[in-house]
């Protein structure tokens, strides 16, 4: 049983700090309900997007850095580029994040960067895939994948496809079948 | 002065004239008939007055990376051979150098860049050579990486690496980048804070 309860206000920083300011106990038990993905890096990533202050301003203390999820990470990353000089409403990074919104949570988060020419690309590494998706800025993408799977090597590319279009079964064709243990438990 | 320094020295003169760095590459892969076969004797040619001489496949490079572009949380990315492929996959040749006079050009290169450095990898020009367009069906399989003694009046160690094949499509191009990615990942070093 306790390997199925957890602290409640390290699910987000935003649920800690709520219970801070309602004078809640610091540390309360209640059965561990892991947090809906989808809906924290939709809500997270939406309020980045829309340029909104958030609702609650505090500075980040070091162990939140610690724990913070690896999709935590990428859209720190992400609105860092937006908010560079050069981001922008249309910035690679705001279209990197609306792309990172429409993921599936079965899929992994994946890591951020950022090239000299302004491109942003998310991509995942393991031993048995390599993924990456880039962004210019110009509401399209481009996806490079490479299948490690019984050590031959199986690439695939796509260039300049509409980044609205690449959801549901799209996502399912050129990013599901590489994570296929994930995939079938999720399915 | 050869052919192939005439070359690379008006190439240096029309890339400071304009913003025009990330012809570079492309201008290598426009030379007409007979291209290939001149960039494949170049590399047996000095390319730079300042040049100790041509760049021995037996030699490395030490290739800078920075955080965030070509290394995340420890992870080497594709985008550290981007460069490949249009400014040009700039280098110092490890055995015309020190290790201290590279670092203090990546960690200028970084302050220009406003990029915060991570450390370096060192590039096997035998393995860039032996690149080939095996992944494109569409074009005969030959060699896809040239690397040249691009020395500068500032650093007679510079080299660099280009794409001198037009590939049909950009899958085999980022496969050659892969490629890279997958020998290298392990390999990469951080600096050390000072």
């Amino acid at each position: 049983m306790m390997a199925t309860m957890a602290f409640a206000q390290f699910d987000t920083p935003e649920v800690m700090l709520n219970a801070s300011t309602r004078n809640a106990p610091i540390y309360e038990y209640r059965e561990y309900q892991p947090p809906a993905r989808a809906d924290v890096s939709s809500t997270e990533a939406r309020r980045l997007i829309e340029g909104r202050q958030p609702s609650t301003v505090a500075t980040p203390l070091p162990i939140q850095h610690q724990i913070a999820s690896q999709l935590d990470r990428t859209i720190a990353t992400l609105n860092q580029y937006a908010n560079s000089p050069a981001g922008g409403n249309s910035s690679p990074a705001r279209q990197a994040l609306v792309f990172l919104c429409s993921l599936p949570s079965y899929l992994p988060a994946p890591k951020a960067a950022e090239s000299d020419s302004g491109m942003v690309t998310l991509f995942w590494d393991t031993d048995q895939f390599y993924a990456d998706v880039e962004f210019r800025g110009d509401e399209r993408l481009s996806l490079f994948s490479r299948s490690r799977v019984d050590g031959a090597n199986q690439d695939e590319a796509l260039d300049d496809y509409p980044i609205g279009d690449a959801v549901g079964e799209w996502l399912n064709t050129h990013l599901g079948p590489l994570f296929p243990r994930l995939h079938s438990k999720a399915a | 002065m050869t052919d192939c320094q005439a070359f690379f020295e008006q190439l240096d003169r029309d890339c400071a004239a304009s913003d025009t760095a990330k012809i570079r590459g492309q201008r290598l892969r426009e030379m007409g008939e007979g291209r290939l076969q001149r960039l494949l004797d170049w590399e047996n040619q000095a390319a730079s007055r300042y040049s100790p001489g041509p760049v021995e496949s037996k030699e490395a490079i030490r290739k800078a990376l920075f955080n965030d572009r070509d290394v995340v949380d420890g992870c080497l990315h594709r985008n550290a051979f981007l460069s490949l492929d249009d400014l040009g996959l700039s280098a110092d040749r490890t055995e015309k150098t020190t290790a201290d006079a590279t670092r203090k050009r990546f960690e200028n290169l970084a302050s220009s860049k406003r990029r915060s450095l991570y450390g370096y990898v060192d590039l096997d020009v035998t393995f860039l050579r032996a690149q080939t367009t095996k992944h494109d069906d569409k074009i005969p399989n030959v060699r896809a990486i040239g690397v040249y003694d691009t020395a500068t009046a500032d650093n007679g160690a510079h080299a660099e690496a280009f794409l001198i094949v037009e590939f049909s499509n950009t899958r085999p191009k980022k496969s050659v980048q892969a490629d890279l990615l997958d020998k290298y990942k392990s390999q990469i070093k951080a600096y050390a804070a000072v």
